[in-house]
């Protein structure tokens, strides 16, 4: 005998509400559906390296012939600055010497004695509404769930997901990502808020802080009681809108091609 | 009914296409635009198979997505169950003219649940494509559905073995 048929309209309404209470849930935080991600990231993952290794060349192929203007330009850019710096070493009167001050220019000052881990990018997924990266530390190496990451040009985003030896990143153009700022320059202070993938970050600034705002300004995080943050990673550069009510901040990490990053090893303000 | 083994068949398919797109097609855009593996496979399954069949399993590739992804949970469990089980009603009113006209269902069909996604995606905080660029989005999307439905449907066809002239009951009811 044939067992009865549930009407596809009731089933569609239950599976609706089945998927608006597993949205609701997520929303306030739910433990276990933040586990069942972290679970399938570590189950799944020996069979996304294999086909990570299989799909590799392809992957790359495409990339490379779709960029393959940026490459001849960063080519060119490359060579560009190995001759300047070609023509530094020459001048140099005391080799050694200089070598350490060009050294010490690139150091990350910002970050101070700050305990840190420096990641590669294994994986940049953009699924159409929000960007996915992941880095290959993990849990292992001391990283956790909200720590700050930035590259030398600044703040790149926080770590919202940990297994032993992976980690995923909201970046900071991720809507539901947001930092108190502070311009070094001027005093001013706010909340930068990101609005989408390849946007600029909105900035809500302090009702005091609104005439100090200058376009061109560069902003810091401010660190303040309870950030999540150390305070002085560069987050970008203010852009005032004609009208002056508007108020964006052009992000001052590269974030089109991140190939390494650093993890902050700072755990957040209880 | 469906039975355990065309179930089985169903959720290892949507399954693979799950981790194939992140791990794959996440990462290779084309002007901005991606291949959608696990929403071109619930189209075709929405093409084969009765309304309650494709309600599920529209579900449950939304599921496995949601686990790959890092917005709303539910959000692709959402969409993706109303579309499957939207298509397979529509399919069996409307639109059992036959093969020929697949493309343009396929390009309708994804383009539409695309703009579903991204505006049920909006309302839950996540940052959609606007403007000009939601437009060739959608466009690019609806090119992908034209193309690529067809195969898919074929796959889901062929693993799913449909019993189409069984389903106008299910829709009565």
């Amino acid at each position: 005998m044939a067992r009865p048929t549930v009407p596809s309209r009731r089933l569609v309404v239950l599976l609706i509400a089945t998927a608006l209470a597993l949205m609701t849930i997520d929303a306030r935080g739910f433990g276990p559906l933040q586990a069942a991600r972290r679970v399938t990231l570590v189950v799944t993952q020996p069979v996304r390296s294999v086909v990570q290794w299989a799909v590799s060349p392809l992957s790359d192929g495409w990339q490379g012939a779709v960029h393959y203007g940026y490459l001849q330009e960063e080519n060119a850019q490359l060579r560009r600055r190995v001759a300047e710096l070609e023509g530094v070493v020459e001048r140099l009167p005391d080799t050694e010497l200089e070598l350490q001050q060009l050294l010490n220019a690139t150091e990350l000052d910002y970050l101070g004695d700050v305990p840190r881990v420096t990641a590669r990018v294994v994986a940049d997924r953009d699924t159409g509404l929000e960007r996915i990266v992941e880095i290959n530390r993990g849990s292992d190496d001391g990283v956790e769930q909200d720590m700050p990451v930035v590259t030398g040009q600044g703040l790149v985003g926080r770590v919202i997901l940990t297994t032993s030896d992976r980690s995923v990143i909201r970046v900071v153009t991720d809507p539901r990502f947001s930092v108190g700022v502070l311009s070094a320059e001027t005093g001013a202070i706010g909340v930068a808020t990101g609005t989408g993938a390849g946007s600029a970050m909105v900035v809500d600034l302090d009702a005091n802080s609104v005439e100090l705002a200058i376009d061109g300004g560069r902003y810091e995080t401010s660190g303040f009681d309870r950030s999540r943050y150390p305070g002085g990673i560069p987050v970008g550069t203010l852009v005032v809108g004609p009208t002056g009510d508007q108020r964006t901040l052009e992000p001052a990490a590269d974030l089109e091609r991140l190939g390494y990053i650093t993890v902050l090893l700072v755990a957040e303000p209880r | 009914m469906m039975t355990r083994l065309r179930t089985s068949y169903a959720l290892a398919m949507v399954t693979v296409a799950a981790v194939l797109q992140a791990v794959t097609f996440d990462q290779i855009r084309v002007f901005g635009s991606r291949i959608d593996l696990p929403l071109l496979l619930v189209v075709g399954i929405g093409f084969v198979t009765r309304p309650n069949e494709a309600a599920v399993l529209g579900f449950a590739a939304g599921l496995l997505v949601d686990l790959y992804q890092f917005g709303p949970f539910g959000l692709h469990a959402l969409v993706l169950c109303v579309a499957a089980w939207a298509l397979s009603v529509a399919r069996i009113r409307m639109l059992e003219a036959g093969a020929s006209f697949r493309s343009v269902q396929g390009a309708g069909a994804v383009s539409i649940v695309t703009a579903l996604t991204w505006t049920v995606g909006g309302i839950f905080g996540e940052s959609p494509p606007d403007g000009t660029e939601w437009l060739i989005q959608l466009a690019l999307a609806s090119l992908q559905g034209a193309v690529l439905v067809h195969p898919a449907t074929r796959i889901a066809s062929l693993l799913l073995d449909p019993e189409i002239g069984a389903s106008q009951e299910a829709v009565s009811s």
